[in-house]
């Protein structure tokens, strides 16, 4: 006899599986950092987990997980209003609309990103993950490079500007197609 | 668009921007639809690249792993990772080749090792057990959509147990379908190094409707191997890898019901020993039917799905 609870865990994470990215780009369009998102994103999953035995299943679960995800986004919003970088709330809220209406944009440029990391030069592809890899500091790294941190951060922007114009190509082929 | 503007989001996304420029970025992004887009491009550029790190931490060579195409996402299983504040977390996604991690509340850390709906990836080998990782081999098998009224328990596509025998061996006495996989769990050795990992197979088996004199039944086995039996054509002899084996563990005999719109699970764990390198999975399809009259060796419509293989650690049942 299957254990039920592992039939709640295998659905939870089934549904939270299928829209995660969703949730995730929701998080980090709404929120001025990676480390936001990522923290938003954690509370978010922890409240889903929760709630999730009250979870109604003839309702749609994204539009019942983006709403707690918005909440725990404005939440945090509210807690650092003197934070320079954070925008206002009318602002947050169109962005996180957008988001969710270029769902599949989206999903289509993360598609083809794989592809366009091939197409960089292996040391750029090596330099891009590594700023992006968890706990990199980017002073360090520049270090480790014999770079100045300036021209480490001139360079990622070069390269993530490459990578979002080969994505945005790739959605645009698709779309001739 | 003015360059400018991505060089002010790259500001912004490093956290460098002053005041006055996050307020001059705001209002035009309040004011202009196609900035807005590429606000939300980039943003959405830094999720996937951040988990692409993060995979290029987690990824080790080993089986490739197919990912679907978003059209089928609603049926796909277990693909995506979780993280878990409470329980902490690696994140692994986005690639073709991965082992991505994720959480259950009550487990922690729980690890895909194979994730298989058959959608997509080589034809099963029909030559035996498989001596080299990566590719489903064993008795005439093949990878089918939607037949004899069953459809697929996910995706398009689904394994079907054709005969219990294979290519240049013929075994009329044979009434059971198998078909193996060899996994590399090397770079995981840190996981069970100490025996405190499991691994859980599971999958879903179906078939037509059959008469009601006859019995079929579904059966996962795991095998714990070192190197010394990967390459090496002794494994496919009869009981090696059960005498040769560092553990092996068989799951119950599930049977399979005449509803072809029902799929019946089976799953089967086993803990590792320290010095296990590879695992080989085993699926096989048994005709139990009782009658001396009838061949037993070819399957009329029974199939297999939604194979998952993943590890993580478990304590040990204490006892006084």
């Amino acid at each position: 006899m299957p254990n039920p609870d592992d039939q709640h865990h295998a659905k939870f994470l089934r549904l939270f599986a299928e829209h995660e990215a969703a949730l995730h780009t929701l998080l980090r369009a709404m929120l001025p950092s990676r480390e936001d998102a990522s923290e938003a994103l954690q509370e978010t999953i922890v409240v889903l987990w929760q709630k999730f035995g009250e979870f109604d299943p003839t309702r749609d679960f994204k539009n019942w997980a983006c709403g707690i995800a918005r909440n725990k986004a404005l939440a945090l919003l509210r807690d650092r209003k003197r934070d320079r970088h954070i925008f206002d709330d009318e602002l947050v809220n169109r962005l996180a609309d957008e988001t969710l209406a270029m769902e599949q944009r989206h999903f289509t440029q993360r598609e083809a990103l794989d592809a366009c990391l091939q197409k960089l030069p292996a040391a750029q592809r090596e330099m891009v993950l590594a700023a992006y890899t968890k706990g990199t500091r980017m002073d360090e790294l520049a270090t480790r490079r014999g770079q100045t941190p300036m021209s480490l951060y001139k360079l990622l922007h070069r390269i993530r500007q490459a990578l979002l114009e080969c994505v945005r190509r790739t959605l645009a082929e698709e779309e001739l197609a | 668009m003015n360059t400018d503007w991505h060089e002010l989001i790259h500001r912004y996304i490093a956290g460098t921007t002053s005041a006055e420029e996050t307020t001059a970025l705001q209002e035009a992004l309040k004011t202009d639809a196609n900035l807005r887009a590429l606000y939300l491009d980039y943003m959405n550029l830094d999720v996937a690249l951040e988990a692409k790190a993060e995979a290029a931490e987690m990824i080790l060579p080993m089986e490739r792993v197919v990912f679907p195409q978003q059209q089928s996402w609603s049926d796909w299983l277990f693909w995506r990772p979780l993280t878990a504040a409470a329980a902490g977390v690696a994140f692994g996604l986005f690639c073709a080749s991965v082992a991505w991690a994720y959480v259950v509340p009550s487990l922690g850390k729980v690890i895909t090792l194979l994730q298989e709906s058959f959608e997509s990836g080589p034809a099963p080998l029909v030559t035996g057990v498989p001596i080299d990782p990566g590719r489903w081999s064993g008795d005439y098998t093949e990878v089918v959509g939607e037949q004899k009224g069953v459809k697929p328990a996910s995706g398009k596509k689904m394994l079907r147990f054709l005969r219990g025998d294979f290519e240049g061996r013929s075994i009329p006495s044979s009434h059971s379908s198998d078909v193996f996989r060899l996994v590399d769990v090397r770079p995981y050795r840190r996981e069970f190094a100490d025996g405190g990992a499991v691994v859980q197979l599971s999958a879903v088996f179906n078939a037509t409707s059959f008469p009601e004199d006859e019995n079929f039944s579904a059966t996962l086995t795991l095998f714990a191997l070192d190197a010394s039996l990967v390459g090496n054509e002794v494994v496919k002899g009869e009981n090696v890898l059960s005498t040769e084996s560092l553990a092996f563990s068989r799951s119950s005999r599930v049977g399979i019901d005449r509803d072809p719109a029902s799929w019946q699970k089976v799953s089967n764990e086993l803990r590792l020993p320290p010095g296990t390198e590879f695992l080989m999975l085993r699926m096989g399809m048994s005709n139990d039917t009782k009658s001396k009259d009838k061949r037993r060796d070819s399957f009329a419509g029974h199939f297999a799905d939604n194979v998952q293989l993943v590890i993580a650690r478990r304590p040990e049942i204490p006892v006084p």
